[in-house]
């Protein structure tokens, strides 16, 4: 068991219809940073979809720790140790983002709703506690000073960095980061690769990232995926995928290749 | 990096900052201005013959109460939850009807009946909800309206324990050491305190965020392990419990049972309160209620002859407040000061 990989997918299939989106995918993936990159409309969120539960493939099996999770819903899947981000922020807007944050925390919480309705020291201890992880959370990213702003008031890039924020405090062992600087800033982009770097530090979790920025999957990852039409077409090191020829063709164009 | 590790340290004091839901999100002012608007009503009808208070406003107090308590629970579901659960009306009757039967037929204590009603309530509005789940949005307003239909037909089908289409008389519980119309409004205003306080630390406490992220981030939410079914089944037990318990207590105002009274007429009558005085709010709840009982009244009372013209006086403030209020009465003060204030910036 303790040689499984936290994730793998073996011979994945996903069609919605009859338009098949992921043909017989099978990769594993290791804890550490994991990119991965392909044009738009090759599958990357689809993969995520599909591990955290949001899609069921057609054929084939997802896999966390030896453990087939295959057509699990949703909130099992988290609770299995699975976090996920999406493309475009999804708060609370009315609430405050520390609140968003500690939504993060609803598989940790020690009490319940009748003990928190019954205001039993247990829930509060419980709700103080959770401010006090997704405070320090907010720390790492830089945002504690925004903390009891509403959502709907943050920027938007500070906004994807809440949720990325609300998914670490829930502890899941494997993350899922989709797309977490688009539409972010430089300084953005730079608070939220030392928050992730520092958590990484401390936990060690599977991290794979969705990422347009090639010159940020080659800062973060050591290993980068390439899917192109629902295919893995090149696995490697940043390094490495960038001089595959197939890459070049389907992915980065000549540009890329003549500037390397 | 300072300023932040300390608010960090110093979370008991953060967790006083976190804005509140309800109640507690007012300033100190207003809520002892609500408390004591509580009081002060309880103690003019304590003095009522010193203060010549009619019996007709009493009255119209108390429908003020038991609306209130129906658009809470209707709040619940579709403010909190986001569920547009339109059987609602149709719980306010199964309510009623069952305290009614209880009370007058089986000669429960007024008080178990109700409780009993609330209880019936929240199982029946769990179980038939269940089937519902996977529905959203038009879908599930469509099955919970058919459902409302329903509840209303089987008070007519049953008519051995209903009455039927004929209705049913119930006696009114005397509150003892009470007049007539004080020991109602007693009962409705105990009622409607015990109500709002179940609601505001239910959605003061991490089961209102949690509703809120199941209403407005669905998927996000599951990605952190909430079960959405789980909270959208809550919310509608509570729901439907609270309909029942206002239910209740309008077989006591009324005095009598007809099935008709659980119709769309009234469903459009709660839409109405809770879009007027403001989804998800519990004060909305209370001054959409006020309102509506003003219209009825004017229109049966002071212009008899317009009474005709009330369905159609709700759907056009409904339209109204869609259009220009969407925040409802509530968000008023913000909207006016927002206006006042934008010219100066």
């Amino acid at each position: 068991m303790s040689d499984a990989p936290p994730l793998e997918l073996d011979g994945v299939t996903v069609a919605f219809g009859g338009n098949i989106v992921f043909t017989d995918v099978s990769i594993k993936f290791e804890r550490g940073f994991t990119g991965l990159v392909g044009p738009n409309g090759a599958g990357k969120t689809t993969a995520f979809n599909v591990v955290s539960g949001y899609i069921k493939p057609r054929r084939g099996t997802v896999s966390i720790y030896g453990r087939d999770i295959t057509g699990t819903r949703p909130a099992k899947v988290a609770a299995l140790g699975v976090g996920r981000t999406f493309q475009t922020p999804r708060l609370i807007q009315e609430l405050s983002v520390i609140e968003n944050v500690m939504l993060g925390r609803h598989l940790h919480i020690p009490s319940n709703h009748l003990m928190e309705f019954a205001g039993l020291p247990r829930a509060r201890r419980g709700e103080r506690d959770a401010l006090r992880a997704a405070l320090e959370m907010l720390d790492r990213f830089g945002l504690a000073d925004r903390a009891f702003d509403e959502a709907s008031s943050v920027p938007l890039g500070s906004q994807k960095i809440v949720e990325v924020a609300r998914t670490l405090l829930s502890e899941p062992r494997i993350v899922l980061v989709d797309e977490p600087a688009a539409g972010l800033g430089a300084d953005d982009v730079a608070a939220l690769l030392i928050g992730l770097r520092a958590i990484m530090a401390e936990r060690s979790m599977c991290v794979i990232v969705i990422e347009h920025d090639l010159g940020l999957v080659s800062d973060l990852c050591s290993r980068v995926a390439v899917l192109h039409f629902g295919s893995i077409i090149a696995d490697g090191t940043p390094a490495e995928v960038v001089r595959e020829p197939a890459v070049i063709e389907a992915y980065l164009g000549g540009g890329f290749a003549a500037r390397d | 990096m300072d300023t932040a590790l300390a608010t960090a340290s110093d979370a008991p004091d953060g967790l006083r900052a976190i804005p509140r839901t309800g109640f507690r999100s007012r300033p100190m002012w207003q809520q002892v201005a609500i408390g004591t608007a509580v009081l002060a009503g309880g103690f003019f009808l304590y003095e009522r013959p010193t203060t010549g208070l009619s019996a007709y406003w009493i009255n119209l107090a108390c429908l003020v109460l038991i609306y209130s308590i129906g658009t809470l629970g209707f709040n619940v579901a579709v403010g909190w939850s986001g569920q547009l659960a339109l059987a609602h009306a149709g719980f306010y009757g199964l309510g009623a009807y069952t305290t009614a039967v209880l009370w007058k037929d089986h000669g429960w204590p007024f008080f178990l009946a109700m409780a009993a009603a609330g209880a019936l309530a929240v199982v029946v509005g769990v179980l038939v909800s269940w089937p519902a789940m996977p529905l959203r949005g038009f879908y599930l307003a469509i099955a919970t309206l058919a459902l409302g239909q329903l509840f209303v037909q089987l008070f007519v089908q049953f008519d051995s324990i209903t009455g039927g289409g004929s209705g049913k008389q119930v006696p009114r519980f005397r509150v003892p050491g009470t007049g007539r119309t004080e020991g109602l409004y007693y009962m409705c205003l105990g009622t409607a305190v015990v109500c709002f306080f179940i609601v505001w630390r239910l959605v003061g406490t991490r089961l209102g965020r949690t509703l809120k992220s199941v209403r407005d981030i669905e998927i996000a939410a599951q990605s952190v392990g909430v079960q959405p079914v789980k909270y959208r089944l809550i919310a509608f037990g509570v729901a439907s419990g609270l309909a029942a318990i206002a239910g209740g207590l309008q077989s006591q105002y009324s005095t009598f049972v007809f099935p008709l009274q659980f119709g769309t007429a009234l469903l459009v009558q709660f839409l109405t309160m809770m879009i007027l005085g403001g989804v998800g709010s519990m004060t909305g709840s209370v001054i959409g209620a006020a309102f509506a009982v003003f219209v009825l009244e004017f229109f049966r009372k002071l212009k008899p002859e317009w009474e005709s013209w009330q369905p159609m006086a709700f759907g056009g403030v409904l339209m109204l407040c869609v259009a220009a209020l969407p925040g409802g009465l509530v968000s008023l003060p913000a909207r006016l000061r927002g206006l006042r204030r934008r010219p100066a910036a």
